[in-house]
């Protein structure tokens, strides 16, 4: 909870500090727009996708010569031709890795420029606004109007979109890449594998904190039942003397269904707890895949002793 | 004893805003049954037995009762993050009495269904249109009934139209809810004076402070109306004749509420609300002033157990002189539960049953204004949420 806010603030202040001192600057102004922004994050996205599927094809390939090599003769042409080939691949891997973390950080760069565009627009769509309002309203002002509101509401939205992301990734595990190198001896498998299982340790202190989240997010919902419930039995125990009381009976379930409020209408109810849950599901299976890693380093290792 | 034998009466007129109502459900339905894309149904059943010490409001010789209860809640979402919301609700219960006079002697029971459903549509991302119905029917197994607790049937409905007040600082959304409502309520053995029929209108503004704290302010207003009922005068010595007088101007009373609600989720989550209340009615002694508090505290325990205290407060005072109305019946225009406190502890047995057992106690305004009288409720219960 404290890190949280802790972070929380320190983002608020980044971003404050960040827009004061672009816009002393006019880097805003200098720099790419948002629409560009936007672009750049969408190519590296996509190229990050690409390289995660060839980084699994090289792992497997690795996997596939690193078995070929243990079973061919020392000192022959075949044993030599794939050491040839085990170098190739090392290689690759090693420069997929360097590309995606490059990657990485472009886009976290990228979503906070893109970020701080919106915090500068937002102040200059409403000042705008305020223009078009404060004189004489003409049909033209009115699509104007209509039209600067709407792209208000793109622009707060798209923000609060962002700023979920960032807190996400401000909050985000750092978990090393660890890839099957075939080049790897017995002391990098022994790093590589303590790392791994060092990454398990963190990922369970994590999904155990994210459950924690689920529950209290659970029992929130379920204090909200349960007030509502009680109101529910006194309003319709059929004690109602007469009148009145029975037609405020009626009326006072507002929120429909036993719902809190009227209020909840506008948010689903179980977006939050979607999330945290696709977070807890996401974590889940990274831990499942550094476990692997874990095992599969320690066999390789052990396979140097065979 | 405020029992009363049924006289004999004809078959109520057919409310033509019932139709009005089934019309409006009917257009629904085409919705419903063209619901696209991912849906989700959330249902809720709550069983409960209750003994209650002193059903009618005499306090020499009190009439004990037993009921069994049947509720049921169900909720089904439709559309891009639940757009669109349709609710269902039933509740159905039957009241056995016992204890009169040494048990010597036979009193008659109650049914008493109620259902109501509810309809929410976003329209576009910052408003949302929405309209309910409800009816509620007491029925008595023969021709027996007290005077507090005759049968009858009540429909009532509203619509109202939600506007998200979205700030630009994230954390703090604000919701503006207005709509109006209207009410009517038929009793099945007490003279016409004492049915009402009422209108009004009601807006709330609600806004969150981060995802734990929430606080409403709400304004209603009600216009109610009594059409076999005759305004009272002050110079009026036998109220029950003012009441049935024909030439006499009708009485009609506007309800104001003006209140706050604050919420607070946490480790000890709880829920405060204050209402003031002005009932300005053109009847001579019937125009009060009440404020009601309300205080509700949830509290988790171990063995995955939550314990529940509910209050409810209602100071009530009138401008005039209340008056005089032995023999004339009731004339108590607000809530029953005036004073209520209410201790329930519930056990989770899994993730979809609970067990429950409560105790209430009340102190309600009996239908002699201004004097109150006593009873205990105790229940045990269960709730599913498949």
């Amino acid at each position: 909870m404290v890190s949280r806010a802790t972070t929380r603030l320190g983002l608020v202040l980044l971003v404050w500090f960040s827009a004061n001192m672009l816009s002393s600057t006019s880097l805003i102004a200098q720099g790419p727009g948002i629409v560009e922004l936007r672009r750049l994050i969408d190519g590296r996205e996509t190229e990050i996708a690409r390289l995660e599927v060839r980084l699994r094809s090289l792992e497997q390939r690795g996997d596939s010569l690193s078995a070929a090599k243990r079973a061919a003769e020392p000192g022959s042409a075949r044993s030599v031709s794939i050491s040839n080939q085990i170098l190739e691949s090392s290689e690759q891997i090693t420069n997929v890795t360097r590309q995606l973390r490059v990657l990485y950080e472009q886009v976290r760069d990228l979503k906070t420029q893109l970020f701080l565009a919106y915090n500068a627009q937002i102040p200059i769509v409403q000042q705008e606004i305020d223009a078009v309002t404060s004189r004489d309203p003409t049909a033209e002002d009115d699509r104007e109007l209509r039209r600067l509101v709407a792209l208000l509401a793109d622009y707060v939205q798209a923000r609060e979109d962002l700023t979920t992301e960032i807190e996400e990734v401000e909050e985000d595990l750092f978990l090393p890449r660890l890839a099957f190198d075939p080049r790897d001896g017995p002391a990098q498998l022994r790093v590589k594998e303590a790392i791994a299982r060092d990454a398990v340790d963190k990922i369970d202190e994590r999904i155990t904190a994210i459950e924690d989240q689920i529950n209290r997010t659970l029992q929130k919902q379920r204090d909200l039942e349960e007030f509502q419930r009680i109101k529910d039995d006194i309003e319709r125990d059929g004690q109602a003397p007469l009148g009145g009381s029975v037609i405020e009976a009626i009326l006072s379930d507002r929120g429909v269904g036993g719902r809190a409020g009227p209020g909840d209408v506008f948010e689903d109810p179980s977006a939050r707890l979607s999330a945290l849950q696709r977070r807890r599901f996401d974590l889940l299976q990274r831990r499942e895949d550094y476990a692997n890693k874990a095992e599969q380093f320690a066999e390789r290792r052990a396979a140097f002793y065979r | 004893m405020t029992c009363h034998r049924r006289k004999p009466r004809g078959r109520p007129p057919r409310s033509s805003t019932s139709a009005l109502a089934i019309a409006w459900l009917l257009t629904l339905l085409p919705t419903v049954l063209h619901a696209q894309g991912a849906w989700d149904y959330d249902q809720d059943v709550h069983v409960t037995y209750e003994f209650d010490d002193n059903v009618d409001e005499a306090l020499s010789d009190p009439v004990r009762a037993q009921i069994a209860r049947l509720a049921y809640s169900g909720d089904l979402e439709w559309g891009e993050a639940g757009a669109q919301r349709l609710s269902l609700s039933y509740q159905g219960g039957f009241k056995r009495h016992f204890g009169l006079v040494g048990n010597d002697f036979d009193l008659a029971n109650q049914f008493v269904n109620e259902g109501g459903v509810g309809y929410v549509r976003r329209v576009g991302t910052n408003l949302a249109l929405g309209g309910a119905f409800a009816i509620k029917n007491r029925k008595w197994t023969d021709d027996f009934f007290f005077i507090n607790e005759d049968g009858f049937t009540s429909i009532g409905g509203e619509a109202s139209a939600t506007l998200n007040l979205r700030p630009l600082a994230p954390d703090r959304p604000a919701r503006l809810e207005v709509g109006t409502r209207f009410a009517r309520v038929d009793f099945e053995n007490l003279d016409q004076p004492f049915n009402e029929r009422s209108a009004g209108g009601f807006g709330s503004l609600t806004k969150d402070f981060g995802q734990d704290v929430s606080v409403t302010w709400q304004y209603s207003v009600d216009r109610i109306r009594y059409p076999g009922r005759g305004v009272v005068r002050p110079d009026d010595d036998d109220p029950a004749n003012a009441f049935r007088g024909l030439t006499r101007p009708r009485q009609i009373d506007y309800l104001h509420e003006l209140g706050g609600q604050l919420v607070w989720l946490g480790p000890v989550s709880v829920e405060a609300e204050y209402h003031f209340r002005y009932n300005d009615s053109n009847s001579f002694g019937l125009s009060y002033l009440s404020h009601n508090i309300g205080l509700q505290v949830i509290r988790r325990l171990p063995w995955d157990m939550l314990a529940q205290f509910y209050g409810l407060i209602e100071l009530r005072s009138f401008s005039e002189p209340a008056p005089n109305l032995s023999g004339a019946g009731t004339l108590d225009t607000s809530g029953a539960s005036n004073n209520v406190l209410l201790l329930r502890l519930v056990k989770d047995v899994n993730a979809q049953y609970s067990i429950e057992a409560r105790y209430g106690r009340y102190r309600n305004e009996s239908i002699t204004l201004n004097d109150f009288y006593t009873k205990n409720v105790y229940s045990v219960g269960m709730n599913f949420r498949p």
